[in-house]
């Protein structure tokens, strides 16, 4: 089993994409990165530039185009399906397909690569989905139809979900979309709470990228170009951020670490 | 989430009403016959006049057992539907599954006429009729599944099922106009669908068919639960997600097909019974939706062919159109009192 100071996964020269019946897009090339445990990373870049990818590849929902990426040093495509459920959960943009279930059904079937062949759940599966509630402050919405949710209670009852999973990684797409100010910092401040007490690895994709910087151990910045992979003061130093949008419009400030609108061409 | 003991005694609600409608179904009828004899006729005993035994026994009672297994097919067929393409408009119907099955027949009845009377009279075993008619869903159902998986949006896949539908129905239109009056009377007859025509022996059928269609569903809730959250996370969650789609497709042709072959395209009950479950038992989780859809829809089913029956009349209705007449309403009421239809 891994330790705290071996890499939980670890991505070498991994390009992403998506193909057709004639063509491959590849959307990023080069990407490198590793996690340890108990670190919450964040993906940044521009719309396009490939960050939902990225997090769809590291799920086995999209297939990687090159390089390898290894889990717990085994490589990635060498798990069953059944035994990937057990290494990672996601929270993706998309809202659950049925509106009518509940929050406990909702979170409960995290369980299933735990539960046995028709999905009764034991004293156990109950017992984590409690906690998992607690931890997501969600415990009083249980009786609630998902679509009797708020946008940022749906976000704490999709991320219940994937706690419940009981994974040692957590990917999230975009968790803060649709939030207001507050509440995108309440997911960010959750994540990063997860990460630290429960020791999970987080990655999860966001345009918040000043919120990001205060709270990510560690930020993957994609460009065009390349993408980067340190810890934020690192990034901001290497002037990483100065280059990500067309500085005419919006310039990333050192020392405040945050983008700064240029109203310069403001008539 | 509600506690087992409220399931349980909805449950037990439901088996009772499903008793009742039972013997209402049997009692009633053309000829008159009082209760207790009913009663006593079908725990084997013998009543007063000795042809009531043999209405009963003979006809009235598989065509109850007949409504209990379309009705209740139907509803599960239904619910795997919606819950496959994650739709509230689906089902064996809408779909263009029925279609299918109508196409299936249509083939082996009128196509008889195409292909020499004693080839067709080869065929016209019942068990023909039930391969005809599943083979005839199956392959409706996995051209909307080959479509559905390119295109992502399920409205677009409900259009091409109607699509399917339309297509179906020209080419039997096409085969009636080539066929004689007594093929197309045959065909029309089983059309209007009807629960009485089934003898003992296409009971057992039938109930080999739906017993084997429910299995699988009872195998499928898992992969069926999952599905509620939708395709990626289904997969995120270990679930194999083709071969649960095949056994789930498997399941609802075997259902909806051999129903349909024996009683006919049965409209609604496939598209209503799920949604008023879901009402009444207010879950989405399969393990209490799929024998709760089961007992509803074959309530719901007995009660249609009693209404059919017109008791004290010489008459019986075609069941399409009582299950119509009493499901388009109900569907309409839950569109008017929810605004929005969830599944």
């Amino acid at each position: 089993m891994s330790n705290n100071y071996s890499n939980i996964i670890e991505v070498k020269d991994v390009s992403i994409g998506y193909s057709n019946k004639k063509d491959t897009f590849i959307v990023s090339k080069n990407i490198n990165f590793s996690s340890k445990k108990s670190e919450l990373i964040s993906i940044v870049g521009t719309n396009g530039i490939g960050k939902s990818t990225l997090l769809k590849t590291l799920a086995r929902i999209q297939p990687q185009k090159k390089g390898t990426i290894l889990l717990n040093n085994k490589n990635f495509y060498d798990y069953s399906t059944l035994e990937i459920a057990t290494q990672l959960s996601i929270v993706l943009t998309e809202s659950p397909s049925s509106k009518n279930l509940t929050v406990k059904e909702l979170v409960s079937l995290g369980r299933h690569p735990y539960t046995n062949w028709i999905g009764i759940l034991t004293v156990i599966d109950e017992k984590i989905i409690e906690e998992s509630l607690i931890d997501t402050d969600t415990l009083s919405l249980v009786n609630k139809k998902c679509s009797e949710l708020s946008d940022g209670q749906l976000q704490r009852v999709m991320i219940a979900r994937a706690l419940v999973q009981d994974t040692p990684i957590i990917l999230l797409d975009e968790p803060t979309t649709h939030l207001d100010i507050y509440h995108r910092a309440y997911i960010l401040k959750l994540l990063k709470n997860l990460a630290d007490k429960k020791k999970k690895t987080i990655i999860f994709s966001t345009h918040e990228i000043d919120l990001a910087i205060q709270v990510s151990h560690k930020m993957i910045v994609m460009t065009k170009e390349k993408t980067y992979f340190d810890k934020p003061e690192m990034l901001i130093k290497s002037g990483c951020f100065k280059n990500l949008f067309p500085s005419e419009t919006i310039e990333f400030d050192n020392e405040l670490k945050q983008f700064i609108l240029k109203n310069n061409n403001v008539s | 989430m509600k506690n087992q003991k409220t399931y349980r005694f909805y449950f037990l609600v439901l088996i009772l009403i499903l008793i009742i409608t039972f013997i209402i179904s049997i009692s009633l009828g053309t000829v008159p016959i009082p209760l207790r004899e009913v009663i006593i006729s079908l725990f084997g005993g013998e009543p007063l006049k000795s042809s009531w035994k043999f209405i009963i026994m003979d006809y009235r009672l598989p065509k109850a057992i007949t409504a209990i297994l379309a009705g209740g097919g139907l509803a599960v067929s239904g619910l795997l539907m919606q819950t496959l393409f994650r739709n509230p408009l689906a089902g064996p119907f809408v779909l263009g599954l029925s279609s299918g099955a109508s196409l299936g027949v249509a083939m082996l009845i009128l196509g008889a006429g195409l292909f020499g009377a004693s080839f067709g009279g080869l065929l016209m075993g019942s068990w023909s009729l039930v391969i005809a008619s599943a083979f005839g869903s199956f392959l409706v159902l996995l051209a909307v599944l080959s479509v559905s998986f390119k295109l992502k949006d399920t409205m677009t896949i409900l259009i091409i099922g109607l699509m399917f539908g339309s297509v179906t129905a020209a080419v039997v239109s096409v085969l009636s106009y080539f066929s004689n009056a007594e093929q197309l009377q045959q065909f029309v007859f089983w059309s209007f669908g009807t629960l009485g025509n089934v003898s003992w022996d296409g009971i057992l059928i039938l109930f080999s068919c739906i017993t084997i269609g429910l299995w699988i569903s009872i195998l499928a809730i898992k992969p069926l639960n999952a599905l509620l959250l939708g395709e990626n996370y289904a997969k995120s969650m270990g679930i194999n997600l083709k071969l649960a789609t095949f056994w789930i497709i498997v399941a609802t042709s075997l259902l909806a097909g051999s129903i349909t072959a024996f009683a006919g395209p049965i409209a609604f009950v496939g598209l209503a019974v799920p949604h008023l479950t879901r009402q009444f038992f207010n879950s989405s989780n399969h393990m209490v939706l799929l024998p709760a859809v089961f007992l509803s829809g074959a309530v719901l089913m007995l009660i249609c062919d009693t209404v059919a029956q017109l008791p004290f009349i010489e008459l019986t209705l075609p069941i399409n159109a009582i299950t119509s007449l009493l499901g388009a309403p109900v569907v309409i009421w839950l569109l008017v009192r929810k605004r929005k239809l969830f599944f």
